[in-house]
């Protein structure tokens, strides 16, 4: 009995105490109060002759799927999520202005993508990197990306696969590093570390904003041909365009897609991707996949100038060939692999022509010479931007080829 | 004795490992870091494991002379009566303010990294229930628990090592001891200090079934502490590089946002954190645990549990007024004042005892030591 009374005052007692915590939290968060943003755009305005920030979220739509059944008159790839943007002056009063438009809060952990605006890039993004660290909701997985014009503009960009425009940009990024590797692929860690670093600078994707080359009755289905024709602008698309190029944290210029690859070759940073070749004069190309590279870099320090050694060991396929140029034999292997040899030399060598008009050491060879002659960089750290300008590099490539695809023989046309 | 509980050698080391590795890993790395650069997990590896070592061994020579009573019982058999319920009173005091310290430190990490709008008072009080019952139950019922906690926590910092693995770049710890062994002594002598609150042995050896056991298990603990900071640390600079791990607040925190595997094992943040927290949970028990049994020694009460209440509250308060709410405080305590203040308590003082047991010849001799 007394054990009984004893068990229920406790049980009682409980229940008044846990009841406190059924009220909620201060952090609760709603499901219907947030607004999930998985795109962020950051821009920057000059609104009466001072620069402001604009800030975009594309928040993805929160009206449930209209229809079902027979009319499906969406196009394949629309767009689930609207852009919403606001002005302040800087990151944290746009952010909180926000509110002032949107009637949720935002919810940025889901983030995949960062775009950062052409003006906002070349003006420094240094305070903007400081909110994105410190503030704990941004991941440091989120990819980051420059994009030519505004990024607002950018965000209303049309997905053309997948039914949102961050998860498509996301997938592009990494795709295209890993597949094409015509593209660099920095994320928020990242670029925190090549800020930070003194002999390193950042490299940024490039984005652009094209219409699709594509008719637009390709696209839409039968109930929008009345829009279109009816002379509705179509949307535009957004392409990776190579890479921006930083000093310090101000965008200094962009890199084409073959100064990219090279430059993705010197950091020992290209996955696979295609090189086409041409082996004579006469618009004949030869086009191989390499699968595998690694990167070797060595400086040598002269008296009165460094030298860097870059040493690029790979393996390819044959994959593509135009009139029977290279047959499977040892002497036309041999010949193509040294043309292969030449071309990623060229490659190497053009961008890092490229970075040097632009003074900008995107390959990391000022934390080179830190890592392995520590004391020497300690005299020349100051001056490396006048230094790396006037650096010689040498590239050795060699590169084998493993297979020719399911065909033994080229096709020759008789 | 005031707590009856036995634990067995193999609780101890549990034990031990607790009250070191929460705090150890969460933010010291960016510290050492910002001194020793790429060398951080040199710094780890020797002068603070050899801080530890050297700790560990000063206590049990201490405790093993009196292997029946916890530190404050014999003091004033030591030094003298007056000295030595000073000594103990001034021990209680540390352990309250230890215990204060590990509360901001939980508190400031839940706050900072995930309820942020939340006031420090509530999130202490929560904390503060859990190990309040704990610490009425007593040190086997704590140990227990622990047998519990601590594989989940090994089981956590073991998946963060090899989620993160593969992203680790070598070259991010080079050049390695470019600038010889300076900075890599400099940047222990701030965290060393948490490797030598292994100190909390001396209350705690009373309850050991096997007194002879307690080197083994005392030096498995160093080992491991020593084996898995070391890991941490090199997975974090290795991941990181050493600048930007100086600027981040909570290394372990960060690290644990950045796993990603195979883009389907995402955001495990918040399992780390669950077994983090369980394991500081462990390690205040054990702290506020050791803070009643001395203030009940000190006073000469029969019973310790009635001083559990009373010393929660004023842990409570000294962390909200000192440093729950005042980030600063808590900063310019741990940079400027916590290094001496844990290198005289934990070393100088009972390295002193011990010196003054010796010569004076109390407690048990070393032949009568390996009788019991």
């Amino acid at each position: 009995m007394h054990k009984q009374n004893l068990k229920l005052n406790i049980a009682i007692l409980l229940s008044i105490i846990f009841s406190f915590t059924i009220t909620g939290c201060w952090n609760r968060k709603e499901f219907s109060d947030i607004s999930i943003c998985t795109a962020l755009g950051y821009d920057q305005v000059i609104v009466d002759n001072k620069p402001k920030l604009l800030w975009s979220a594309y928040c993805i739509k929160t009206t449930p799927a209209e229809g079902g059944g027979g009319s499906s008159s969406t196009p394949s790839g629309s767009n689930k999520g609207m852009v919403i943007s606001s002005l302040g002056e800087n990151v944290i009063d746009a952010a909180f202005s926000w509110n002032l438009r949107a009637p949720r809060t935002y919810f940025i952990s889901d983030a995949q993508v960062m775009l950062i605006g052409e003006e906002l890039a070349k003006a420094g993004i240094s305070e903007e990197m400081d909110v994105f660290m410190r503030q704990k909701d941004l991941r440091p997985r989120t990819l980051v990306a420059v994009c030519q014009g505004m990024a607002v503009d950018a965000l209303q960009a049309q997905p053309e696969i997948e039914s949102l425009l961050s998860g498509e940009l996301k997938e592009k990024i990494d795709v295209s590093y890993f597949r094409a590797s015509k593209s660099p692929h920095t994320d928020l860690i990242q670029l925190t570390r090549d800020l930070l670093t003194p002999g390193k600078e950042v490299v940024l994707p490039l984005l652009k904003l094209v219409s699709p080359p594509e008719s637009p009755s390709m696209i839409s289905g039968n109930e929008n041909q009345s829009q279109v024709s009816g002379g509705q602008p179509r949307k535009k698309i957004l392409v990776l365009a190579g890479s921006a190029v930083f000093i310090d944290d101000r965008m200094a210029g962009t890199l084409d897609e073959e100064e990219t690859q090279g430059m993705l070759f010197v950091t020992n940073k290209f996955n696979t991707g295609a090189l086409p070749l041409t082996v004579t004069d006469q618009n004949k190309s030869v086009t191989f996949i390499i699968r595998n590279t690694k990167t070797e870099v060595k400086p040598i320090i002269n008296e009165d100038s460094v030298e860097f050694e870059i040493k690029i060991k790979g393996q390819g396929n044959l994959l593509e060939q135009k009139d029977s140029e290279v047959d499977t034999s040892e002497e036309d292997f041999a010949k193509a692999e040294e043309l292969i040899d030449q071309q990623v030399e060229n490659f190497c060598l053009q961008s890092v022509q490229k970075c040097q008009e632009l003074n900008s050491d995107v390959f990391g060879f000022g934390s080179i010479i830190a890592r392995s002659q520590p004391d020497y960089w300690e005299k020349i750290e100051r001056q490396w931007a006048e230094v790396f300008p006037t650096v010689n590099i040498r590239v050795v490539a060699d590169f084998r080829i493993e297979n020719a695809g399911l065909m033994s023989k080229p096709i020759v046309i008789k | 004795m005031l707590d009856n509980g036995r634990i067995s050698s193999i609780q101890l080391s549990m034990l031990l490992f607790m009250t070191e590795a929460p705090t150890a890993i969460l933010f010291p790395p960016s510290i050492i870091a910002e001194q020793a650069g790429p060398d951080a997990w040199i710094s780890v590896l020797v002068p603070i494991s050899l801080y530890g070592f050297i700790v560990a061994l000063i206590c049990i020579a201490l405790a093993r002379r009196y292997p029946k009573q916890v530190f404050t019982e014999y003091l004033p058999d030591i030094v003298g009566w007056l000295p030595g319920k000073l000594l103990a009173l001034v021990y209680t005091l540390v352990f309250i303010h230890i215990a204060s310290f590990i509360l901001a430190e939980c508190s400031l990490f839940i706050r900072t990294a995930f309820l942020r709008e939340t006031p420090s008072l509530p999130v202490v009080m929560i904390i503060l229930i859990a190990v309040v019952y704990g610490v009425f139950l007593g040190i086997e019922v704590i140990a227990r628990h622990n047998e519990l906690v601590f594989p989940l926590f090994i089981l956590s910092m073991f998946l963060l090592i090899v989620l993160v693995a593969n992203n680790i770049d070598l070259n991010n710890l080079r050049p390695v001891l470019a600038k010889g062994f300076i900075p890599v002594l400099s940047g222990s002598y701030q965290t060393a200090i948490f490797r030598g609150e292994i100190f909390i042995l001396l209350m705690l050896f009373p309850y050991l079934n096997q007194k002879t056991e307690a080197h083994k298990s005392v030096m498995t603990v160093m080992i491991m502490m020593m084996i898995f900071a070391t890991t941490i640390i090199f997975v974090t600079i290795g991941v990181f590089g050493p600048l930007v791990t100086s600027q981040l607040t909570f290394p372990y925190y960060s690290l644990a946002r950045y796993i990603s595997l195979a883009k389907i094992l995402e955001q495990m943040e918040l399992y780390l954190v669950i077994f983090w927290m369980a394991g500081i949970i462990v390690k205040l028990a054990i702290f506020l645990h050791s803070a009643c049994i001395a203030a009940a020694s000190t006073f000469n009460f029969r019973n310790y549990r009635m001083t559990i209440i009373p010393i929660a509250i004023i842990s409570t308060v000294v962390c909200e007024a000192l440093y729950s709410t005042n980030y600063l405080n808590f900063i310019n305590f741990f940079k400027n004042i916590w290094p001496l203040y844990g290198l005289s308590f934990e070393l100088i003082v009972p390295g002193i005892v011990l010196l003054v047991a010796i010569i004076r010849r109390k407690g048990l001799t070393s032949s009568a030591q390996t009788k019991s």
